[in-house]
């Protein structure tokens, strides 16, 4: 959000605790004299109740007040405060310029983790099929969101910079299974560009000529499908 | 006589349904006014303004499963929600909210009837409400609501004296238990005010006759306690949610819960509406010449939902209250101070029927 739609959510000091103000101070000083002391006790429930109704006024005016202010609530679905730009969010998978996968299937990511989050299971590229440079990729690669406790140890393990975390925040699901992000779901479509060893994505937004998916699983389901057309368009030949 | 059951059926059924439709209202007022004074929007997505949220409310309630717990009596767990909300909706039987109005030939009143011992009806509807939360309080065998049904009967039976003890002041000067009679003898200025110098004697053509002109100090007190009495912040002690999880009504969902939460506001509205009648002049008001029968509807709405603004307020500012200290404020405060001001107000009646007559 742009700098001048954001709201002052935080009023100064000045408008939480204004300053006491006692009127009935001097009151309270002169019934101190001794022409008074039989009157002390009445006197001292009067000043009590009088401070009492006071200080309830200033609290029904400080209400009164804030129905006229603007809220500072952030329409969520609707409006969207962006994540400060180191913000940890969900992981990607990151390719190379000439579009092969970085992840070398090394593990050290999952080794690493101390939720215990990662699955790695590397396999041996072939001449015929070539996934990232050099000799392994990883066959399945699948985090679970649900243990993931977005500490970031993976990505400083990652000797490739494969594994980078995005801004993306909000993914819920509403099945078990649908929180472990397969490596398709983690992967990009193209190589993002790094800077400072640490992606800053937002939410669908452009990166260099490369876009990022915000949703893993929408993205998911359209590569079903397309497998699914491409296996269909096979048969049929 | 026919004409009369078939008029009265009618106007039960109008009164409910009003009562019921400003429940409603009133339920989805104090959500966004609290919101408001806390910086937030309030219920938005229901219609506009969120309008129909209480009402969505209503429904998903209506339908949800009831859980009742292990070891609950089960016929008083049952009666109690529904002998909290029948006496809310019997108080206000006797309410009324406007003059005549002329239909079909009928010449109508508006209020379900005309008791003559009206005030003292809606006092003793109020005191049976203590019934329904105590005997949730028993009957769910849960040691939250049993403490909040021990804490509200306390709470309600000492405030009701206070509550009953401000009306009298009025009472004595209105010289009548009726609720219609007491609005009407409210209606109108005091007029030319005789006594006053001369040139600041129409003045009192600009002051009505409410009674809380005179009686200001009942009007607080009966606010006070009106407040207590419905259970509402800063005396919401039976339901304080940091230490008795819900109160009295801890282990009732579904329909159930609806009934309590139903009665709470019904009863609000009731001591609000009181309030109008006894010291704020009922329908009295403003009357422009066109739509007459409105006018007093207007007048009497727009003076209730003041009040229940007051006590929306309150609930958005104040802290609860310790409970030795609501029982002190109770009987040592208010009770004493209704009292002490009853024997004021009588003699200015008995000073000034004998000197000014
Ligand atoms: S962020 Fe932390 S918990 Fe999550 S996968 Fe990486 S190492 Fe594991
Ligand atoms: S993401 Fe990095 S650390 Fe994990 S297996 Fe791939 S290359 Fe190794």
């Amino acid at each position: 959000m742009a700098e001048e739609e954001r709201r002052p959510n935080r009023l100064s000091e000045e408008a939480w605790y204004p300053r006491s103000k006692t009127p009935l101070r001097r009151t309270r000083a002169l019934t101190e004299k001794k022409i008074f002391a039989p009157m002390k006790p009445a006197i001292d429930v009067m000043l009590e109740i009088g401070e009492g109704v006071i200080a309830s006024m200033k609290g029904l005016s400080l209400t009164l007040r804030h129905v006229f202010r603007r809220p500072v609530t952030i329409q969520y679905p609707e409006q969207r405060r962006d994540p400060f730009p180191r913000f940890k969010g969900r992981h990607v998978l990151d390719r190379h310029p000439d579009g092969l996968e970085k992840c070398i299937g090394c593990e050290l990511c999952a080794g690493a983790c101390p939720a215990d989050a990662i699955l790695v299971i590397g396999a041996e590229n072939t001449p015929e099929e070539r996934y990232a440079p050099g000799e392994r990729y990883a066959k399945v690669y699948e985090i679970n969101y649900l243990r993931c406790i977005f500490c970031g140890l993976c990505v400083e393990a990652c000797p490739t910079e494969a594994l980078v975390m995005s801004n993306a925040y909000d993914f819920s699901a509403d099945s078990r299974d649908k929180f472990i992000f397969t490596k398709e779901e983690l992967l990009v479509d193209a190589p993002l560009q790094i800077r400072d060893s640490k992606v800053v994505l937002r939410a669908g937004e452009e990166v260099g000529e490369y876009r990022v998916l915000k949703e893993g699983l929408a993205r998911a389901r359209r590569q079903e499908e397309r497998r699914k057309e491409h296996e269909h368009t096979e048969t049929e030949d | 006589m026919t004409a009369f059951v078939v008029v009265s059926v009618i106007k039960v059924f109008v009164v409910f349904g009003a009562v019921l439709g400003t429940v409603l209202f009133t339920i989805w007022l104090e959500r966004k006014i609290v919101a408001r004074m806390q910086s937030r929007y309030g219920p938005n997505r229901w219609g506009p303004f969120g309008l129909f949220t209480s009402l969505a409310d209503g429904v998903k309630l209506f339908f949800k499963e009831q859980v009742s717990p292990r070891g609950i009596d089960k016929a008083a767990y049952v009666a109690a929600p529904v002998l909290a909300l029948i006496p809310a909706f019997l108080a206000f039987a006797v309410i009324p909210f406007g003059e005549h109005v002329t239909l079909f030939g009928q010449t109508v009143t508006l209020e379900v009837t005309d008791l003559n011992v009206g005030l003292l009806w809606v006092i003793a509807m109020g005191s049976l409400a203590v019934y329904g939360v105590v005997l949730a309080g028993w009957a769910s065998g849960s040691k939250y609501p049993l403490l909040g049904g021990i804490r509200s009967s306390a709470q309600m039976i000492s405030y009701e004296i206070a509550l009953s003890l401000s009306l009298v002041p009025v009472v004595v000067w209105a010289g009548t238990l009726s609720l219609r009679e007491i609005v009407e003898a409210q209606i109108g200025t005091f007029g030319t005010i005789g006594w006053l110098p001369g040139p600041v004697q129409w003045i009192g053509h600009l002051i009505p006759k409410w009674y809380v002109v005179f009686q200001l100090p009942a009007f607080l007190l009966f606010m006070a306690a009106g407040v207590a009495e419905t259970n509402r912040a800063p005396f919401d002690l039976p339901e304080a949610e940091t230490e008795l999880v819900a109160g009295y009504h801890t282990e009732y969902s579904g329909i159930k819960f609806a009934m309590f939460f139903l009665a709470e506001y019904v009863h609000i509205i009731t001591i609000s509406a009181v309030a109008v009648i006894m010291f704020l002049g009922g329908w009295d008001g403003p009357h422009l010449p066109f739509l007459p029968w409105m006018w007093p509807l207007m007048n009497f709405m727009g003076k209730t939902f003041t009040l229940v603004f007051l006590f929306i307020w309150l609930r958005a500012t104040l802290p609860r209250i310790r409970y030795d200290k609501l029982m002190v404020l109770g009987w040592k405060g208010l009770i004493p101070m209704a009292l002490g001001w009853l024997v004021v107000s009588a003699t200015i009646l008995t000073v000034k029927d004998a000197y000014f007559g």
